[in-house]
This record gives structure tokens, sequence and C-alpha cells, in this order.
């Protein structure tokens, strides 16, 4: 009978999440932030709340054999006959909730069966702190305290309603729970949640109808789970402060004090006749019961749904890093490429739609969004979830009747195209914001490529930029049209290894850092630190080939396919083990993305490496530099995608002389530089470029100059001087650099900061 | 409406300059590591000319990729089969190796012939590589075809073609008889992307592969033995800079220097 006490590992009690880098996902606590503590505990007490409810719970119920009639305690059922009607409704509205469910469940099944349930420990955590512990809700502050208030209230109300269930099924003169000091604690418990409910859906109602955000308008569905839930409250208060001035408040004036907002009610309607307050509470009972049974109904047909689904969700969310895409399989013999019909999606896919509680975070940190471009993710995901309610329930029905799955659709919009604007698609930057910031575990990004993915390989259907990059690609094995390098021209004039197969790393230039100008500079003092530094590497020059990931952002999955397959090649065959990458793009590819087709080896982002050669003492900054302050730009397949915030910064720290700023977005709330999925190399559409925004951001801490270690961050930022500080003299304007410059620049050459440690290679 | 295009394939021309070098003894350019071979892009326009003249005929008949070339020119033909073309021909063999426009002319009217004559020959304007621009006339000529250069656009009515040529100043609008030669220009507008399922496709069908015996041509007329034109040396221009700084006291005695210096130079 008393609920069970959760078992397994329990969320709470664990190392930081930033720790533990099995999963990725879950980024580290925001540190140098001055509300830490309150975010910290508020963050503590939220993810705890299925442990402490329910253990409150099992301690009244545990003490229940110790009770006595004569202490203080109240009539059940008071003043109602006929409750058991209330019993009656129960199975209709179990049924009401069943068929909601089951009309969308219809709607999920025509997506593709494709689940996946592997690490299903990191699963299940991610279950409990993020679906039931609302970790990622607390996120937010404000939306956090609402969100938990609301819930606690809820939950613990329905403790105290099943409590007194329970207690009236005991029989009387042997046990009851609900009498003495316990009686008392009980109504006072039961006040407390129900005030803290008013509380949380006034600051709901406020978040939307007083200080509303522009992003989005609160829907009838918001009205209804919002009013509802305040009746409930308003209606639960009176009916216990009429119960208290008809029943109580003469002979037990003492314990109608442990209910303080009943009493207060109590007091308020103390001259109304006795008569009249008793119709009226058995009237308002009877109100307050069907609304209460009705809002539960609401579970079946509106976004309260997301109490179960979210869990669900964060279940099924993929463990691994947000950077990766889903692989096609076979994709020779596939029969469509991408999503352009709902059946395409995986029911996931669908299913995911459904838990998407329109509250706009994905909005808000949306790089597009912010620079006022044509994507907002929370729209994607609702104009689908839209479309899938009408056309997909449509195709659901004729699926069930045994009809061709489009039977009768042709007056349906175009699911991309129409439903979903192409410029949407091709505006996402898959910097992982959205699907981070997501408290329901949504993942936009495959979702978004899928849809790209049509376009391209379907329909063929692309803006001339992204044609372009494409058939570069196949031409040159470059994203680079019109360079006038060739893969060899960085190396003039520097003495650079060639891969032997002997060396320990391999060193991945990458297509940017050896082809483009602004680049190529960085590469060389990638090369002069290692060699200073005595790593072994060497580099395979004229025989690299691009990774593949431009051409999978932008949605040609078949071309990622060859690119990808012809490198895993070459390294494979050059035995290749271990791989610095210069981009964080290539890194991301590589170490997520290279295992499903083949490729496994050790990588390490150019960064990571580097910091470890200077806290080894190998590269040792020498002082005498002048004062410089700098901010750094994350880069998001460093960062977000890959939970790499700290070596960049350490290796800034060691720089003397230098004050390192951040920028009010950082880690992992920071934005990105516009240049991600593909659209390096496309024309931006909107009211701001997303390198303006955050060029601006950059100068907004006085900071002499921005840094990243991103080959593609560095352009972004260049242009982005180039336009926001258009009229500021040159040697006035922000510099960018990455940090790899800043390094060398603080290494005078010819002096090697350590003797090479024993084992190098040549 | 039947067509063939000719393509031909060569060296990538967005390969920077620096990655090319030539064998001036040898009188070749060495190719380069990492240099790949493209359909040249004015023919990958004539491709997307024949389509789009069908698919405004209404779709029907077939639209032909032929090229003279080793075996790697077989990508290019199937560049154009991904992009919606029905046939690939492709005319390789030792002898054809070291011809010139004419022989690569003369080679195509057979292979044509042997097709089958259809309503419109597409060229592009020119190779991107040599710039000759020359073949598509002289199939016309051998074939005793009208033919109209240089086209930004043209389309089917009547059983003509009419078709809009750049010139120097302006464009030209004029109309021809069908069977007509059009060569293709690149205002002619970009030429599509293919979808995956055409690429698919195209990598399984079939490419004929034609000898001269099976053209009926003799190999003196062909190749290195059959061209007219003949090469005397190949060599890459050299772009040199020099930069001389003028010295002296004072500003005006530097600008009576400087202007001396470009009168002696012709160049005030
Ligand atoms: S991945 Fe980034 S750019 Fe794309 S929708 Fe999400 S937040 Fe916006
Ligand atoms: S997708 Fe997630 S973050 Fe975006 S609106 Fe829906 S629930 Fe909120
Ligand atoms: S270039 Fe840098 S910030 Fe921009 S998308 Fe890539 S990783 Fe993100």
């Amino acid at each position: 009978m008393p609920p069970a006490a959760p078992r397994g590992p329990l969320p709470i009690g664990r190392p930081a999440a930033g720790g533990c880098p099995s999963h990725p996902e879950d980024p580290p606590p925001p540190t140098p932030v001055r509300r830490g503590r309150l975010r910290r505990t508020v963050k503590i007490g939220g993810i705890a709340v299925p442990i402490w409810v329910p253990l409150a719970g099992l301690g009244l119920v545990t003490a229940a054999e110790t009770g006595r009639i004569d202490g203080p305690h109240r009539e059940l059922f008071f003043n109602i006959a006929d409750f058991w009607v209330l019993y009656a409704l129960l199975p209709l509205l179990v049924a009401v909730v069943v068929y909601g469910v089951a009309r969308r469940a219809r709607v999920w099944r025509i997506g593709r069966p494709d689940f996946h349930f592997d690490q299903p420990r990191v699963r299940l955590r991610r279950m409990l702190r993020g679906g039931a512990g609302t970790e990622r809700v607390l996120r937010d502050p404000y939306a956090g305290v609402m969100h938990l208030c609301i819930m606690s209230s809820i939950l613990v109300l329905f403790l105290v309603t099943a409590l007194l269930a329970i207690d009236d099924y005991l029989p009387d003169d042997k046990v009851r729970i609900l009498v003495g000091d316990r009686y008392l604690g009980y109504s006072l418990v039961g006040d407390l949640f129900g005030l803290i409910g008013l509380i949380g859906v006034g600051m709901a109602v406020a978040h939307r109808w007083v200080r509303p955000r522009t992003t989005w308008l609160p829907s009838t569905e918001d009205k209804l789970i919002l009013g509802g839930l305040g009746l409930l409250l308003v209606t639960g208060f009176l009916l216990e402060g009429f119960r208290i001035q008809t029943s109580e408040i003469a002979e037990h004036r003492d314990w109608s004090y442990w209910s303080p907002v009943g009493f207060v009610v109590a007091l308020a309607v103390g001259g109304v006749e006795t008569a009249a307050l008793l119709a009226a509470h058995k009237a308002l009972w009877w109100f307050h019961m069907v609304l209460a049974l009705s809002w539960i109904g609401l579970l079946g047909f509106t976004k309260l749904n997301h109490l179960a689904l979210a869990p669900a969700n964060a279940f099924l969310k993929s463990p691994g890093s947000s950077g990766k895409l889903p692989l096609i399989a076979n994709i020779e013999e596939q029969e469509h490429f991408g999503v352009s019909q709902l059946e395409h999606f995986t029911q996931k896919q669908l299913f995911e739609l459904d838990v998407c509680v329109r509250c706009g975070r994905c909005t808000d940190h949306c790089p597009a969004d912010i620079a006022g471009q044509p994507l907002s993710p929370m729209h994607i995901i609702q104009d689908l979830k839209t479309y899938a309610t009408d056309v997909g329930e449509r195709k659901a029905g004729n699926l069930a009747r045994g009809a061709p799955i489009d039977d009768g659709l042709d007056d349906a919009p175009v699911m991309v195209g129409e439903v979903i604007r192409d410029e949407s698609l091709w505006a996402c930057r898959t910097c992982g914001a959205c699907v981070q910031e997501c408290p329901v575990f949504i993942e936009h990004i495959p979702t978004i490529v899928d849809m790209r993915r049509s376009l391209v390989m379907e329909e063929a259907r692309m803006p001339d930029t992204v044609q372009s990059t494409l058939e570069t690609l196949e031409r040159q094995g470059h994203p680079w049209r019109g360079t006038p390098h060739t893969r060899e021209s960085w190396m003039d004039g520097l003495d650079v290894p060639r891969w032997t197969g002997e060396q320990e790393y391999l060193y991945f230039v990458g297509c940017t850092g050896a082809l483009v100008d602004r680049v190529q500079p960085i590469t060389r003092s990638v090369v002069r630190l290692l060699r200073e530094a005595g790593v072994s590497f060497g580099v395979l020059a004229g025989q690299e080939s691009c990774n593949g990931d431009p051409a999978r952002r932008l949605g040609n999955e078949y071309l990622f396919q060859i690119l990808a397959e012809g490198l895993i090649a070459t390294l494979d065959g050059g035995g290749v083990k271990k791989i610095v990458t210069h981009c964080p793009h290539c890194f991301n590819t590589f170490k997520n993305e290279y295992p499903d087709l083949g490729g496994h080896y050790e990588v390490l982002h150019h960064s990571t490496l580097l910091e470890r050669l200077v806290e080894e003492g190998r590269l040792r900054p020498k002082p005498g530099a002048a004062a410089q302050t700098v901010t750094f730009h994350d880069s998001c397949y460093l960062g977000r995608h890959n939970n790499l915030y700290e070596a960049p910064r350490n290796i800034l720290k060691q720089i003397p002389n230098l004050t390192l700023v951040e920028m009010p977005r950082n880690r992992e709330r920071g934005l990105c530089c516009g240049a991600g999925g593909g659209n390096m190399w496309m024309e931006e559409q909107g009211r701001a470029r997303v390198n303006e925004v955050r060029v601006a951001e950059a100068l907004d801490t006085g900071a002499d100059s921005a840094c990243t270690v991103c080959p593609f961050c560095v352009q972004m930022f260049e242009a982005g001087v180039g336009s926001v500080q258009m009229g500021t003299d040159e040697s006035q304007r922000l510099g960018v650099f990455d940090v790899v410059e800043l390094l060398d620049v603080a290494l005078p050459e010819g002096e090697p900061a350590a003797e090479p440690p024993s084992g190098a290679a040549p | 409406m039947d067509a063939i295009v000719c393509v031909k394939q060569i060296p990538d021309p967005e390969t920077p300059a620096a990655a090319f070098s030539v064998d001036e003894a040898a009188m070749r350019v060495v190719e380069a590591p990492g240099v790949s071979p493209v359909i040249n892009p004015f023919d990958q326009q004539a491709v997307e000319a024949a389509l789009r003249l069908r698919e405004a005929d209404g779709g029907a008949g077939t639209i032909s990729v032929l090229s003279l070339g080793p075996d790697s020119a077989r990508d290019a033909i199937k560049t154009g089969l991904a992009m919606g073309a029905d046939e690939g021909y492709q005319l390789n063999d030792p002898a054809f190796e070291g011809g010139d426009a004419w022989t690569t002319a003369l080679a195509l009217a057979k292979a044509i012939e042997k097709i089958g004559l259809p309503d419109v020959l597409i060229f592009g304007r020119q190779a991107a590589d040599l710039d000759q621009g020359t073949v598509g006339s002289i199939v016309a000529e051998l074939l005793g075809l009208p033919s109209v250069t240089v086209l930004r656009s043209a389309e089917l009515a009547d059983g003509e073609i009419r078709v809009s040529r750049v010139v120097a100043d302006g464009f030209e609008s004029i109309s021809t008889p069908t069977p007509a030669v059009l060569t293709i220009s690149n205002e002619f507008g970009d030429p599509r992307y293919p979808q995956l399922r055409q690429i698919m496709q195209a990598a399984r069908k079939q490419v004929t592969v034609w000898t001269p015996a099976d053209l009926g041509l003799d190999p003196g007329e062909i190749g290195a033995t059959g061209a007219r034109v003949k090469m005397h040396a190949l060599y890459q221009p050299r772009n040199e800079t020099e930069c001389e700084f003028i010295e002296a006291d004072t500003a005006e005695e530097k600008a009576g220097l400087l202007a001396a210096k470009l009168r002696e130079a012709k160049l005030v």
C-alpha cells in the first residue's frame, strides 16, 4: 500500500555532471555565476522532488497504527453524501485519457520503428535527473521555480488527497492516520502546498500575460491548464474555509490554526448563515471534484501529458554527443533519402513532437532566431506537431483501413516546403543550443537535418551556394571553391614532418586549415609549437581530404559516406591511431561519427594537446608581453557537442599578462558564430548576421581581442568585426585570434621550452 | 525531342594554378595529384540545355551523352546521365589520343551518324581547358547541319529552334530549322544538381564504348596522326614582378624621378 521508496541509483549524491565524461550531453554547472548557490539549492531541491515527496507520504502512512480517534481530526466526506459517484467516474476518466493517448500513439506508429536502447544506465540516469527531477527545467531560474512550485504542489496535493481516501478505508475504531498531531501537520502541509501551487500558477500567468516574451503567445492549452489548476486550488481553499467555519472553528479553534489559508477563508465567511454555507459547500465540492477529474483528463489531450512523456523522452534521447548525426545505413538500398513525409520520421521523432510543451527555450537560445533569421526550432517542432495531428491522423486512419497511406490526402499541404519552409531548414547552424536547452529532451538537429537530406538528395532543391559547395566537395574533395592554394601551400618554407606511420600523432590539418589564407598561419603556429615541444607527429599533406562534415550537415549523406570511407581507407592504410585535429568540426566527426563507419581513433583537439604540453612544462610561455584583455568564444562543436570548455581557457590563463574576460553567453550557453551546419558557405537572410551579434557581444566585454580555437569561428569573427566596426580605424578594432596564435607569440622562436622528452620520434 | 550532347572531360578548371606544372620538353601538362578530372562546365550546361528543351517539349525523347576520351571520361558521361540523360556513348581507344579539334569532330560525327541523327546536337561553347570552341562547328560542317553558337537560351517551336546568342554588344535572336547544332554558353543558367536516386541509377547504367573500327574510321585519320594542328611549344606564362624604390632626398625629387621612369616605360 505505501508508495515504494525509489530503488536503484538515487539521483542525488552523484558527482557533478561535468566530471562524468560518459554523458557529455549534461554540461557542468556554470561556474562563476553570482546566483550560482541559489540555483544549485533550487536545483538539488528540484531534482530531489521524486524522493522527498513519496518519503513524506511514506512517513505519514507508516505512523498510522498509533492513531487515536479522540485527537484532532476531521470528519471525512464532511457534508457529502453519494460520494461513490466519484468512484464511478474514475473508470470514465481513465478511458478518456487512454483514448486521448491512443489517438496520438496511432500517429507515432506511422513512423519507422527505429528505437535504440544502448547505454541503458545513462538513459535511466537522465530519465531520473532530467525527466522526473526536472534538471533541465531548472536551467532557467524563473521558469524553474515556477515549474517546481506547480509540480510539487500537484504531487503533494495528490498524495494528500490519496491519504484521505486511504484513511477512509481504514477501520475507524482501530487505525486512523489523520488524527492528532499528524492531522495537524497534514493540514499544514496541504495548505502550504496549495499556496505554493497558487504562487506557481501566478508566476506562470505573469510569464505569459503580464510580461509575455516575444517568441511565443499562450495557447488555449495554457489557458485550460493554468486556469483549471488555479481554480482547483482556489476552490480547494474555499471548501476548507467553509468546512472550518461550519464544523470546527467554534469548538476547536486551535485546530484551525493549522490550516492557515482555510482559517482566513473561514473568518471571511464568518457572517454567513450556516445552512447557506453548507449548501454552498456541497455545490462547490461537486464542482471541485468534477473540475479535478476534468483537469486530469487534460492529460490525454494537452501538453499536460509531458508529465509522463517527458521522462519517457529523456530515456529515448540518444545517449551520445549531440554533435553526432544518425547514419543512413545501406544508403544505396533506401527507397527514400531523408524525410519528406511524416512516415519517414522514426517513431521516436514523431513521439517527440507530442512531448514539446511550447516553452520556447530552444528558440530563445537559437542563434538564427536571435539574429532575426527565419528559423525557430520551437516552431519547427510545433508546426510538425500540428501537421501530424491533422495529416498524420488521416494517414494513420488510411493505414488502419488498409488503404494507401496517402489516400485522399491530395489537399494536404506539402510538409517540407510549405509547412516547414526551406529557408528555415537552411538557417540551422546545428549548434545544439536547442537540444541542450529543451527541458523535455527533444532532439531538433536530426529532425532538421533529415528534412535537409530530403531536399538535397531527393529533390536536389537547395540554395545556389549550397549546391556549389557540394559540387566543390565532390570534385575537389574540399569545400573552398576558388582557393588559390593546394593542400601543401601552407607548408612552404616550414619543415613539416610528413606522416610515416611511425609517429605518435597524425595532425589532421583539414581543408580550412590548409586552404584558407587567414587560417594558414594558425596551422603553421600549431606545427611550430608541436615541434618545439618535441611531439612526435606528422601530416598527410596532399593525401588529406575532407572528412565529410560539411556534406553531412548540408544533407548530402551519400557524399559524406563516400568522403568518409575514402578518408578512413587513407587513415587505416597509413596505420593512424591517434589524431590531433586542427578543427573542432573534424574533431567531432572523427570522434563521434566515424565509429559508425568503422573508423576508430583516439581523437584530440589541438587545444587539448597544447594544454597538456603547457601543463607539463613542455611549452613555457615567456613573461614580458604587453598586457592584453581577451575574451574567449566557445566553438559549439568543441563545447556543447563535446563538453570541452576548459582546455583553451587554461592555455590562455598560462599566458603572462593576459586577462581573460567572459562574454555573458559562455561555455554551454555560448552563442554559435554562425558558421555551423554549412552556413559558412551560405548567404544569411534576416535582420542581422549571427557573427555580427556575436562580435557585438565580444565588444561589450571591452576586450582587446576575441579568440577561439576553430578556423571557422576565426573567419566569422573577422568578417563580423569588419561589418560591426566598419567605421573604426583598423588598429582600433577588435583583434581576432586563435588561442594558438597568442601562445605562439608568447613563445619566442628558437627557445625550446624544455628538453624533448625521451621517446619523441624524429 | 531527341538530342545528343557531346561532352569532354578536362582537368578541374577550379584547380589552383599552383597545382599545375608543364613538362615543356614533352609538351604535356603534368597531372598533379589531387587534380580531379571533371566534366567541362560548359558541357554540363549543354546537358542542362538538352534536358530543359525536352521538358519544354513534353518530356518525350532520348537524350544521349557522347564523349571521346580515355577510361576516366566515363565519369563525365555519368555526370550527364545522373542529371537525367538516358544513354551514354564513349569513343575510347589509344588511337584517338593526341588528336586535335578536327580529329575529334570527325570521330564524333561518325558516332552521331551511327547513333542516328537527333533533332538537336548540343555542345558546350568551348572546353574550359584549351578554350578553342571549334568542335561543335566542325561537326556541323561535317554533317551538313546549320549551327548556332554561344547561346543563352533556346526553345523549340513549330519544328524550329529559336535561340538567343550572346554577342559582343548584346544578344542576337535567330531561329534555325532542325536538326541543328547548338553550342551553349554559361549565360544559359546553372546546371541542375542530380538527385541521389539518379546518381545511383547512372552508376548502374552501361556506357556503350566504340573504337575507330566500330565507326569505320582508319587509325591514320584520327588521333595524333590525323591531327592537323601541330603544337610547337607548351609552357606556363611567367608572371614576374619587380619592385623598385625611388630614392631621393625630397618628395619633389622623388616625384620627378618617378615621372621620368613612367615616361621611360611609356606609361604616361
Ligand atoms: S541547432 Fe542551433 S541553429 Fe539549429 S535550431 Fe537549434 S539552436 Fe537553432
Ligand atoms: S522543443 Fe523543447 S525547448 Fe523547444 S519549445 Fe518544445 S519543449 Fe520547449
Ligand atoms: S564555427 Fe565554431 S561556433 Fe561556429 S558553428 Fe562551428 S564550432 Fe560553432
